[in-house]
């Protein structure tokens, strides 16, 4: 592979020898960069490459370890993201930093308000109009923000950087939030930004976006820029997409052969209509049975979250059915059973699996509160003995014991802590997101064994973006890519194993023919 | 250069010693001023408060008497805030609960039989607080709608509604133009106890409180509630249906505000008139907070509460002063938790550096 990562003698940002570690994590590791201005710069790569984190240091939210930044050919160096955007150099993030009861213009000013002179809002509002204008970016500056779609608030979003004049626009993920009529106006916006001059890096994980949007491509993995490259040296998304998840070895964990049984659960056709807040889903059949791992992956932002919500009872599908058991549910139906019937495991562990200010045994009887006393009184005595039970089995490791709160315990231990309780239910079925997300290696392990000795009894599905847990744990893959099951593979079939990362990228054979 | 950085603390909490440094003692400084303002003594002041509440046993008694309605409406606050709700209403929910505790005597007393009548008109006026408490409590749970705005607004709406009876449909035609309904029979009326004016009301407010704190500590519902209150995406997780729990907690947070008209109207004034709606209820939220949300902390609280109303009283009669010098205090107290809040959450931590 050629590397068109020179130094060029118009580069406005230099990013020389960057490292980043948390723990025994490098995030980054010594990552040089070279951009020029006026250029739009991807930066492609899966969850946990290293992406946000590099984005994060440019934007002045961390601090690089090692390693310096050159804007101009000047070193410059700034603790804040407000001592970044003073040089010039501005983030969007995913989550939008805005004030949802004030106006568009109240937001754009919010923060800078100092360095004018007068808050005549009528200059202002004329200044913002101008540079809605000119790159396509309108919005009424007197809107409230809740007022406002996704797209739009994301306008406000640039337009508060362009605001403060920032030279520099670094976006993450800008297009997943989007909805596809969005998308063509943002990318329009972006070219316009970098045809005045102004450089735009952003973050994607979406090849086709990168491909027409980007002067240059920059992949990350595992902490490293592995390549920067101009689009015409690359051949087919297939490429792209292989250098982005590269060859893994994967790590095959002990997995005996368990029997595969009835089927526990299934969905057809379901889907969940349109919504604002979630990213929706639709036509997707699935099984699992006892015995058997089912792994649902894909890259962040394609449907999943809302695709589990739905799976747990925790929002109401619109299309299709659930059968549990043998039995048919639709949306109200399964609402009211989900709960009780199935084991969750949620990715949030500590505002959803967890009540971070009430102890250990209080967090025990979270699912299971009718377990511990009769009638409508609570045998505290039981679940504290129930609770040092699961401390000592799954060896967490507590302050003080079963008084512990839940929020001094470790994120290794408390997802431990949250398996006990939840692998104690004896289920016939449980749903797994992220479960290994933030654990160190020791504590991953302990989790992927307690899930692999549920296939005993029960039917696994585990939600995951991380390939190496997917393929290390799961009997079959379904991958999903903007709110579809494109296919599901068995881990089994070697052939189809290697077709995993394309799939997530949204290749599938039928589209990738070599060409874009 | 002396540099003050605000730090939240890793540990958040409040203890009674904590309450007492910044919240008690600020306020009896800030109550000096006041008085050496009027130009009393604030030591003398402060004494003829404490013996004109706490001094003899006949003044301890009124202050029983003053505590009763505050226990109702300071458990009602603490057990609605529990779960991170704030009923402001329990003014209108305590004048709904005069309103259908004197119904019941006033009108059912010829079906009901004597010695039943008290428990009916308990049960009434709970009701009646829960009647009122319903309409907010239905907005809040189903569609987000503020219950701090809505309960407040419903404590006007409940005090013209009583006015329009006892000047209107309910006024006593041999009362002589009095705002009020007729007095009502004997058996409506609350046992007295010790030959003071304590009666059945206080001891229903005691009982009140440890029913409550037993189901919070010890039952399976309890929990729930405790639960919503720290985390609604742990208790939506483990499947409390949080509208019902959220109607509920707040129907019985009126129903208890309900008590205290109740017992006002049962238990004083045997009739419904002027002089039900003084602002118990909010005196609730003060009580509530001070209580720490805790059932078995409210009635001392509400002691303490009573005494200074009492104790205002007397300064009126002895030192002329107006009586209203009782709710500054309150009020400065109140605004001292506030403050003092802040610092069972943060600390202020002193860094120098060289300029």
């Amino acid at each position: 592979m050629e590397n068109s990562e020179k130094v060029r003698p118009d580069s406005i940002l230099s990013l020389e020898g960057i490292s980043k570690r948390f723990g025994p994590v490098w995030a980054n590791r010594d990552i040089s960069l070279n951009i020029s201005q006026g250029e739009i710069h991807a930066l492609l790569g899966e969850n946990g490459a290293g992406k946000s984190t590099l984005m994060s240091i440019l934007s002045g939210r961390y601090r690089p370890d090692q390693g310096g930044i050159r804007l101009k050919g000047k070193a410059v160096s700034f603790n804040s993201p407000a001592g970044a955007l003073s040089i010039g150099i501005g983030m969007v993030y995913q989550r939008f930093m805005l004030v949802e009861p004030l106006s568009v213009a109240e937001n754009i000013v919010l923060g800078c308000a100092g360095m004018l002179k007068s808050l005549d809002m009528g200059r202002i509002n004329s200044e913002i109009e101008s540079f809605s204008k000119e790159y396509g970016l309108y919005v009424d500056p007197g809107k409230k923000i809740h007022q406002l779609s996704m797209g739009e608030r994301q306008k406000v979003e640039i337009l508060k950087l362009l605001y403060r004049r920032a030279e520099i626009l670094i976006l993450d993920e800008p297009t997943a939030i989007l909805s596809p009529p969005e998308i063509k106006p943002l990318f329009e916006t972006l070219t316009r930004l970098a045809g005045a001059g102004r450089t735009i890096i952003f973050i994607s994980h979406k090849l086709e976006e990168v491909m027409s949007l980007s002067d240059r491509i920059s992949i990350m993995r595992r902490g490293k820029i592995i390549a920067t490259l101009l689009p015409e040296q690359i051949r087919s998304k297939r490429e792209l997409a292989r250098l982005m998840v590269g060859r893994e070895i994967v790590l095959k964990v002990d997995k005996e052969k368990v029997p595969v049984g009835k089927s526990v659960f299934a969905v057809k056709g379901l889907g969940s209509g349109g919504s604002d807040n979630h990213i929706p889903f639709d036509q997707i059949d699935l099984e699992v049975r006892t015995g058997e791992i089912l792994a649902i992956t894909g890259v962040a932002g394609n449907g999943q979250d809302t695709l589990v919500a739905c799976l747990t009872g925790l929002l109401p599908f619109k299309k299709g059915s659930v059968t549990y058991k043998g039995r048919r549910f639709n949306s109200l139906e399964w609402i009211k059973t989900a709960k009780r019937g199935l084991v969750y495991i949620p990715e949030d562990r500590y505002g959803t699996a967890s009540i971070p200010a009430q102890s250990l045994v209080e967090n025990f009887m979270l699912t299971r509160v009718e377990e511990f006393g009769k009638g409508p009184f609570l045998d505290l005595k039981g679940a504290r003995a129930e609770t040092s039970g699961a401390i000592d089995h799954f060896g967490i490791k507590t302050p003080s014991g079963p008084s512990s709160k839940a929020r001094q315990l470790s994120g290794g231990n408390l997802q431990k802590f949250i398996l006990a309780r939840e692998l104690g239910r004896k289920p016939r079925l449980i749903i797994a997101e992220h479960p290994t997300q933030g654990l160190d290696v020791g504590a991953t392990e302990e989790v992927w064994d307690s899930l692999l000795r549920q296939r005993e009894h029960a039917a696994v599905i585990l939600v995951s973006g991380d390939l190496k847990e997917v393929l290390s744990l799961a009997d079959r893959i379904a991958v999903m890519f903007r709110g579809k099951i494109l296919k599901v593979i068995s881990t089994s079939d070697e052939e189809g194993v290697s077709q995993v990362g394309l799939l997530m990228a949204g290749v599938s054979e039928r589209t990738d023919c070599g060409s874009i | 250069m002396v540099v003050f950085k605000v730090e939240k603390k890793a540990d958040s909490g409040f203890s009674l010693i904590q309450i007492l440094l910044l919240a008690v003692i600020p306020a009896i400084l800030v109550g000096a001023v006041i008085f050496m303002a009027v130009g009393a003594n604030p030591l003398r002041a402060y004494y003829i408060m404490f013996m004109g509440g706490f001094g003899d046993w006949f003044h301890f008694s009124e202050v029983l008497v003053k505590a009763t309605p505050l226990i109702f409406t300071g458990l009602a606050v603490a057990l609605a805030a529990r779960m991170l709700l704030w009923n402001i209403g329990c003014e209108g929910q305590l004048v709904f609960g005069g309103i259908f505790a004197s119904g019941t005597a006033l009108f059912f007393q010829s079906y009901i039989p004597d010695p039943l009548m008290i428990p009916f008109v308990l049960l009434s006026g709970f009701a009646g607080g829960a009647v009122w408490a319903l309409l907010p409590a239905i907005l809040k749970a189903r569609w987000e709608v503020n219950e701090i705005i809505t309960t407040l607004m419903f404590n006007y709406i409940a005090v013209i509604l009583m006015e329009h009876l006892y000047f209107g449909p309910w006024r006593d035609p041999m009362g002589r133009g009095f705002p009020g309904t007729a007095m009502f029979n004997e058996s409506a009326w609350f046992p007295r106890f010790f030959q003071t004016r304590v009666h059945l009301g206080l001891f229903v407010a005691i009982a009140a409180c440890m029913l409550l704190f037993v189901i919070l500590k010890k039952t399976k519902w309890g929990y729930r509630i405790t639960v919503t209150g720290n985390s609604l995406g742990a208790a939506r997780y483990s499947g409390i249906n949080i509208t019902c729990q959220r109607i509920a907690v707040l129907i019985i947070s009126g129903g208890l505000a309900g008590l205290a008209g109740t017992s006002e109207v049962c238990g004083i004034h045997l009739r419904l008139q002027q002089g039900l709606a003084v602002g118990y209820g909010y005196d609730g939220i003060i009580i509530a907070f001070l209580a720490g949300l805790n059932p078995l902390a409210v009635p001392f609280v509400a002691i303490i509460l009573g005494g200074l109303i009492v104790g205002g009283d007397q300064l009126q009669t002895t030192l002329h002063l107006p009586s209203s010098i009782s709710l500054v205090l309150e009020g400065t107290i109140l605004l001292a938790i506030l403050a003092s809040n802040f610092f069972s959450l943060y600390r202020i931590r002193i860094l120098r550096r060289s300029a």
